[in-house]
């Protein structure tokens, strides 16, 4: 039996690039150009040719900026910060991506090494989900967990005095509410 | 555990046409938003959502007005729905059949197989020599679907959206549309550097297909590695036949400007499951 070696991580594939390696920039881009394509035709209403300039121009703010990465590890929520960017600069927004941009931002737990572009765009992104947010217990949890510092279930059920399991099950159907969004408009899309 | 929501929801984000019927069921249950819907929703990774986002959007705008027309029997249908091909422009081999092709001697069966079946500056058949003028700004749209054969008749199956997932026994089709009259070059990408699958003379601005002789070609993704990255190229001018294409994932493609050669790009990730 034969095995394929592990794909290089983020880490390596940026200490790499930054060194000058254009194979690690090619391995960079093609792990990610799919999915900052998706979401630029998602920004630009399926105009494939903005979206496509959008993603070359995503990727070269990125590759010129990869050398201040701090840690190669958060290249992601930073190269989506980027695409976010680069496509509200070009005045390229749909109520779709900003959904998507908001459910984006709830993927990853936020770290210290973060750059700062992608911390603000979380932090306006989730500020944007709790402005939407009527239920107060929700919006106390979700506050908790989402907005920093962040804090974990057992501490936000300690800290509003709720069950454990009341913690999970509520951030579950809050993230899930927020992807339902998005499969709708994928149904109606399909249909 | 997969659970009837979970199903369609994979199916759904995988690219695959859900019928009427499971489209119905899969939005009531998002309606009555139950725990086990909310939990399938929320296992739901939100990359494989923007991707099938993005690529459900691409199909939508295919389809818009303005857009330009089909110029032969299109693949483009209702989404996802099964459109006849012209039966003789299908060419769905088996893998066995590449397989045979890497016995003769080619060394990687999928792509090398093309290019021995296709020349690299293939003569217009569409007429597209006698066309004069200075070039126009280009844009390109490569569409792939999955070929199939139903009841022995084939048919141009589901579409294939940017980081679908097919099986090692899934034939490719291509399509490209210009907007522009261009020279085209379909260039892959797996585990190996670029290659260059296909190439073209000028062609009109409209709707081609990827193929010779009147043959659909077919690629057998899985015959190019385990993640395959297809690029179709509209070029303003003809690339030269000593181009380097293991430089042509580079972003900024430096190595075509420095050619004085404008290309647009339209791409496509595959990925592939392992052969059993």
């Amino acid at each position: 039996m034969t095995s394929t070696p592990p794909e290089p991580t983020d880490s390596t594939l940026v200490e790499r690039a930054v060194a000058g390696s254009p194979t690690a920039e090619r391995m960079l881009y093609r792990r990610y150009a799919p999915v900052v394509r998706a979401y630029c035709r998602c920004a630009t209403s399926g105009d494939d040719s903005r979206a496509d300039d959008l993603v070359q121009e995503t990727f070269v703010r990125a590759f010129r900026a990869l050398s201040g990465l701090r840690d190669g590890a958060r290249l992601r929520p930073w190269l989506y910060s980027i695409a976010t960017n680069v496509c509200r600069d070009a005045g390229a927004q749909t109520a779709k991506a900003r959904r998507l941009e908001q459910a984006l931002a709830l993927e990853w737990a936020p770290s210290p090494e973060d750059e700062p572009s992608a911390r603000e765009q979380r932090i306006r992104k989730v500020a944007e989900l709790l402005d939407e947010i009527e239920d107060p217990k929700l919006r106390s949890i979700v506050r908790l967990r989402y907005r920093e510092p962040e804090h974990t279930t057992r501490e936000i059920a300690q800290k509003l005095n709720l069950p454990h399991g009341t913690v999970t099950v509520t951030l579950m159907r809050f993230r899930a509410r927020i992807k339902a969004d998005l499969v709708r408009i994928l149904l109606e899309e399909a249909s | 555990m997969s659970t009837p929501t979970s199903s369609l929801l994979h199916r759904l984000l995988a690219g695959e046409a859900l019928s009427a019927d499971e489209r119905m069921v899969l939005a009531a249950k998002i309606e009555s938003f139950d725990d086990e819907t909310a939990a399938a929703l929320d296992a739901v990774d939100v990359e494989s959502l923007a991707l099938a986002l993005g690529g459900a959007q691409a199909e939508k705008a295919d389809e818009a007005p303005g857009r330009p027309h089909p110029s032969t029997s299109p693949l483009t249908g209702g989404a996802g729905r099964p459109v006849s091909k012209r039966e003789s422009h299908l060419t769905v081999g088996s893998p066995r059949a590449w397989g045979r092709a890497a016995a003769m001697g080619l060394a990687v069966a999928a792509f090398v197989a093309l290019l021995t079946f296709i020349p690299r500056s293939e003569p217009s058949p569409d007429g597209a020599e006698g066309i004069k003028g200075p070039p126009a700004p280009v844009h390109v749209r490569l569409v792939a679907r999955v070929g199939t054969r139903q009841n022995g008749v084939p048919v141009a199956g589901a579409l294939l959206s940017s980081g679908a997932m097919v099986s090692s026994d899934t034939a490719v089709l291509f399509r490209y549309r210009l907007t522009a009259a261009a020279w085209g070059y379909l260039v892959a990408e797996g585990d190996g550097a670029p290659t260059l699958l296909y190439s073209t003379g000028r062609r009109r601005a409209g709707e081609h297909e990827v193929a010779t002789d009147g043959q659909a070609m077919a690629l057998f993704p899985v015959e190019l590695g385990s993640s395959v990255n297809i690029v179709m190229l509209a070029c303003s001018e003809p690339i030269d036949d000593d181009f380097d294409w293991a430089l042509l994932a580079s972003i900024d493609a430096p190595a075509l400007a420095r050619r004085n050669v404008s290309c647009a790009r339209d791409g496509l990730l595959l990925r592939t499951e392992p052969p059993r």
